[in-house]
């Protein structure tokens, strides 16, 4: 898709460790985000989720980490290899982002005010007078009525619900056209979640930037997502339209979690639970990477990796989705993805 | 109707406000007098957000922290009035299992020595600890000749499945889960949640089972009580909780849940309820409650019977179509 926001192609990540030969946490990442897109990347923990999002944001500790191979091309522009300087201005300015735990990434010292004031500065250049009414203004918009007072306050004078909102509003301070929200709303409760959900579509509709939700939880992605690429040791095992992926999902790994959810509907009956456990990331099993958690798996997968293809209109076509990947594709990296 | 395996009777936790950073009061009630009843065989749900007091509840009725007021009756036995001794035999009874197993399990510790440790407190031979550890492994999946193994050595649903044995080691009748999947990944949770099945009904166990997410306890639970802020503000059937809910708040609890089935969540952005401090005298849940009036603000709600065994405390409970 020439006019993806973000692209990435086959990214592969390493690590050196106690391992002999190290892990590859990332075996060739392919992932595209469209222009003002609410696009969820799922998984398990170890699934190489988080990791795809740092690679992203240029955050990765090189070294230990090593890029290997691999493009991540943001607003038509090559991010690897450029320079930290570089990378710095983007982040935050065109790429904003959001974690699980705010406390973590406020400063404890200073109030919320001046730091969002000093992110403005920094960025957009404003005057110190014309930053604090911007940011006073930013309170507002992600549902902090009488932002004045919070911005004078602590972080630890806040709740866990507040944080997140000024951490939010510090993402989208300098209106990005990337937010990256890594299990944002993961350590909230209910209720809460929900309003932040809302507040980020509601952000993203106002701003029109695209979204990369980072999450392990189905549920929540079939609520906020528009497209949804699933991940599992490391590399993209599926990929389409929300409706297609959980309406109906290609990969024997996406039907298997999907069917592992405890809801109210599947009361009295056992749940489909996945064998084993997710192998880590100095053990990946050859070929397919899900074959010895996997019913269906014949002699092929456990030699050839499959490659992801688009399974959109039928059958694919011999070449591989890379490139092309257009809104209504339905990608999955299956030997037996479509025959059912 | 036969004595309930469990009932709480107007349980209160106090924490003495006293330490140099808190203003002087009478401290704080973390849980306010709960009163509920499990029936033998069943699963009891205890829901609520992060805060709730519900795993202060869970420690208090199994006097793990004595509650400052109220009683535990087990099978119509008083716990209030047991000696120490009386209480370690009672605690064979009913075993807990925590959200954590890095917390629960001693990394120093191999599994044989952590399992037998409660099985040597209530005096069991060597010999028959070795025999009871080995078979309580052999329930829950784990092969009996790893209890040699220390507990990293074993992934996060393996330790989950080793305090579970441990629990069960002592063959008890009731079993407090108390988070016990929400630290695991999606595709070990189920087979977390299929054991705990399986186990229920080849063993005849009751489950009280506690957690912040719904979906698993509509799943699971034959009954629900929902908490707010120390209090129990509904409790009924499953199916009455989650289609003919009473309490507001029980409405909006499970109306913010994610559902695999559920509408795409729309772009709506709400006014901020984080604000609102509960009103000292009246309703908690006033100060967020889209009916409250202003006898709310005034008037303690008593948690009532509305019909059928479906309890609910508020001054204006929802009306519904199916009726009381």
């Amino acid at each position: 898709m020439a006019d993806a926001l973000l692209s990435i192609r086959d990214l592969a990540v390493s690590f050196q460790g106690r391992e002999a030969g190290g892990s590859r946490p990332l075996r060739g990442v392919d992932l595209e985000v469209g222009p003002g897109e609410v696009h969820a990347l799922v998984g398990e923990s170890g699934s190489g989720k988080t990791l795809t999002a740092t690679c992203v944001l240029g955050l990765l500790p090189v070294p230990p980490a090593r890029i290997e191979a691999g493009s991540i091309r943001f607003q038509g522009r090559e991010l690897l290899g450029l320079a930290e300087r570089e990378r710095r201005k983007l982040r935050g300015r065109r790429i904003g982002m959001v974690f699980q735990e705010p406390s973590k990434y406020l400063n404890p010292s200073m109030r919320v005010g001046e730091q969002i004031v000093e992110a403005l500065i920094l960025h957009l250049g404003l005057s110190r007078r014309g930053a604090r009414a911007r940011a006073a203004e930013l309170l507002e918009l992600v549902g902090l009525p009488g932002g004045r007072q919070i911005l004078r306050r602590y972080p630890h004078e806040l709740s866990g619900g507040m944080r997140q909102r000024v951490m939010i509003a510090m993402a989208v301070s300098c209106e990005p056209a990337l937010l990256i929200a890594d299990e944002p709303t993961t350590a909230l409760d209910v209720t809460l979640q929900r309003q932040i959900l809302r507040l980020l579509l509601e952000l993203r509709d106002r701003l029109g930037m695209a979204v990369l939700f980072v999450s392990h939880d189905l549920a929540v992605v079939h609520g906020i997502s528009e497209r949804v690429s699933v991940i599992y040791c490391g590399k993209i095992v599926e990929s389409g339209s929300r409706e297609r992926v959980f309406g109906r999902p290609l990969h024997p790994y996406t039907q298997a979690l999907l069917a592992s959810v405890p809801e109210a509907s599947r009361r009295g009956t056992r749940l489909a639970a996945i064998p084993g456990t997710v192998p880590d990331a100095a053990h990946v099993p050859a070929g397919c990477a899900f074959h010895p958690r996997c019913p269906l798996a014949v002699e092929k997968c456990r030699l050839e990796v499959p490659a992801l293809l688009d399974y959109a209109a039928g059958p694919p076509g011999r070449a591989p989705a890379g490139g092309e990947a257009g809104a209504s594709s339905h990608l999955a990296a299956c030997h037996l993805a479509g025959r059912s | 109707m036969s004595t309930p395996i469990l009932e709480v009777r107007r349980l209160e936790k106090r924490y003495a406000a006293s330490g140099i950073l808190s203003r002087s009061r009478a401290g704080l009630k973390a849980v306010d007098g709960v009163s509920f009843a499990v029936e033998a065989g069943s699963t009891f749900g205890l829901v609520g957000e992060s805060g709730c007091g519900k795993t202060t509840l869970a420690r208090a009725l199994l006097y793990l922290d004595p509650p400052t007021v109220g009683e535990v009756l087990f099978e119509g036995t008083p716990l209030g009035g047991l000696s120490r001794a009386g209480l370690r035999g009672f605690r064979r009874h009913m075993q807990i299992v925590f959200q954590d197993p890095n917390g629960a399990l001693d990394p120093k510790m191999s599994v044989r020595a952590s399992m037998g440790e409660g099985l040597a407190n209530l005096g069991v031979p060597r010999a028959e600890r070795e025999r009871r550890t080995a078979a309580a492994l052999e329930l829950v999946g784990i092969q009996p000749a790893h209890a040699g193994r220390y507990p990293h050595e074993f992934s996060g649903g393996q330790k989950q499945r080793i305090t579970i044995a441990r629990a069960l080691s002592v063959d008890p009748r009731l079993l407090v889960l108390d988070e016990p999947v929400s630290n695991l990944d999606v595709s070990i949770q189920a087979q977390i949640i299929n054991l705990l099945l399986d186990l229920k009904s080849r063993l005849a166990l009751t489950y009280l089972f506690i957690s912040h997410d719904l979906n698993l306890v509509a799943y699971l639970a034959d009954r629900i009580a929902v908490m707010y802020r120390g209090r129990i503000v509904e409790l009924g059937s499953t199916a009455r909780i989650l289609d003919s809910a009473l309490h507001p708040y029980t409405r909006r609890l499970f109306a913010s849940v994610p559902r695999l089935t559920g509408e795409r969540i729309a772009p709506k952005m709400e006014g901020d309820s984080e604000a609102g401090d509960s009103s000292r005298k009246g309703c908690r849940y006033a100060a967020r409650c889209e009916r409250g009036e202003l006898a709310c603000h005034s008037n303690d709600p008593e948690l009532h019977d509305a019909g059928g065994g479906h309890l609910v405390a508020c001054l204006l409970p929802e009306k519904n179509d199916q009726g009381g």
